[in-house]
């Protein structure tokens, strides 16, 4: 009985990094030249986003670490700066659905919203202090409402998919 | 007391991978160009090749069809700019190529290289770039088809960046736009050399060091200079002026620039196995 137990768990652990490869495959064929308000979507962001609301704050921002530090390898800004942004935005996340005392069904995806939009906001700022200055220009609040708005959409099957996943 | 131990540990998690996350940022912008993040990139790139190639095989269909639902608008417009585009470069191919052959026999007589001689390898585009802040693209050609890093890559219109990371059947192409790349130009019209420097993806690109009596007006097209130690050969068109006026100290004049090539909507790009030694 032990053993099927065993057997079970360790099927689970993988269940979210399988995820979120696939996201991020589907995502890149799929959704690759879509584009809202100049924002292109970032759907592993919404997995990291989703282990922060449905597991705490730690788990989210182990998730955003792992996450953004494999989109780090095959982008060319700065290595680490995706980790270190969806690392906190993981963990924020985490902490303010935490600390919700009322909860709704539309917390989640509004959640996913705003933190997807906080994350395009710091990954500016992180870039400004790291002297890319032509990543913090004005079109930066145009592209965080556009990510915002279609992570909105995303955010109903891909919570649901985490909530399948997560360990 | 049990919260206050999983939030405790919860911090130390946090403070351990903004730590990590830091280290990272610090090794690659330490790094000299060939460190090992680059090399670590480069695997990556490489690594997820297969899966990425059988994706794209089973959804590109689905995917192209979503990007042309989300591009509809500017389709009609665009095509009736083309087709008018197409008839003046069809009446200006007529009188360009005379003066081709005159420049050609010119470039030849002083030993100089002509753009359409330098071996080019062809390329599909196969993603507009990760993410939300990378003005890049990538293709499908790499290190097995003689791919480099550092070659120029062009499109259609003219310049489009030059290849920053190779995989064996992919490469990683840094746009124009990118605000950390400039282009060493000359104005078509004066003769003058400038820099281009870009302001990110679907932005135009800024020029500098242009001198306050150099003339030129909207719509002069503006080529690569190929001064020596640059890294794109000459003659290659970068865009379009698109505004200029005098700085208010009048030491030099701002100008922009409209790319030559449609950066946002690139299909196919031909790398350039050029060679700067």
């Amino acid at each position: 009985m032990s053993a099927v137990r065993s057997v079970r768990t360790r099927a689970s652990s993988w269940r979210l990094p399988a995820l979120g490869l696939v996201v991020w495959l589907v995502s890149d064929a799929l959704l690759d030249g879509v584009v809202v308000l100049g924002g292109a979507p970032e759907p592993l962001l919404v997995v990291v986003v989703g282990v922060a609301i449905l597991a705490g704050p730690e788990p989210g921002a182990v998730a955003g670490f792992v996450a953004g530090l494999s989109v780090d390898l095959l982008v060319l800004t700065p290595f680490g700066l995706t980790a270190l942004v969806w690392c906190l935005v993981g963990w924020g996340t985490g902490l303010a659905v935490d600390r919700l005392v009322r909860r709704s069904w539309w917390i989640p995806p509004v959640a996913v919203a705003v933190a997807s939009m906080a994350a395009v906001l710091l990954f500016a700022l992180g870039a400004a202090v790291l002297g890319a200055a032509h990543l913090t220009t004005l079109d930066r609040m145009s592209v965080a409402v556009g990510v915002g708005l279609m992570h909105l959409v995303l955010a109903v099957p891909i919570l649901h998919a985490v909530r399948w996943a997560r360990p | 007391m049990v919260m206050t131990r999983r939030s405790g540990r919860s911090r130390v998690t946090l403070g351990l991978l903004i730590l990590a996350s830091v280290t990272a940022i610090s090794l690659d912008l330490a790094g000299d160009s060939d460190n090992a993040v680059d090399d670590l990139r480069s695997g990556a790139l490489a690594a997820i090749e297969p899966l990425r190639d059988a994706a794209e095989a089973v959804f590109d269909p689905v995917g192209d069809v979503l990007a042309a639902m989300f591009e509809r608008d500017d389709l009609g417009a665009e095509n009736e700019r083309l087709r008018a585009q197409l008839a003046e470069t069809s009446a200006a191919a007529l009188a360009a190529a005379d003066v081709v052959r005159e420049r050609d026999a010119l470039l030849d007589l002083l030993g100089l290289e002509v753009v359409g001689d330098i071996p080019s390898v062809a390329a599909r585009v196969v993603s507009a770039g990760t993410g939300n802040a990378d003005v890049a693209i990538e293709i499908d050609r790499g290190s097995d088809d003689g791919v480099a890093e550092g070659m120029p890559v062009v499109a259609a219109g003219g310049l489009v960046g030059r290849v920053e990371r190779t995989a064996p059947q992919r490469s990683i192409v840094r746009l124009i736009t990118d605000g950390s790349q400039s282009v060493g130009v000359r104005l078509v019209g004066d003769g003058d050399v400038a820099l281009a420097t870009g302001n990110g993806r679907g932005r135009h690109l800024s020029v500098e060091l242009v001198a306050p009596d150099v003339e030129m007006t909207i719509g002069d097209l503006v080529v690569t200079s190929g001064l020596e130690e640059s890294v794109y050969p000459p003659g290659i068109p970068v865009g379009t002026v698109r505004s200029d006026r005098l700085t208010p100290s009048a030491f030099e004049r701002q100008v922009t620039l409209d790319p030559a090539a449609d950066l946002g909507r690139l299909t196919f790009v031909a790398v350039l196995q050029w060679d700067r030694t």
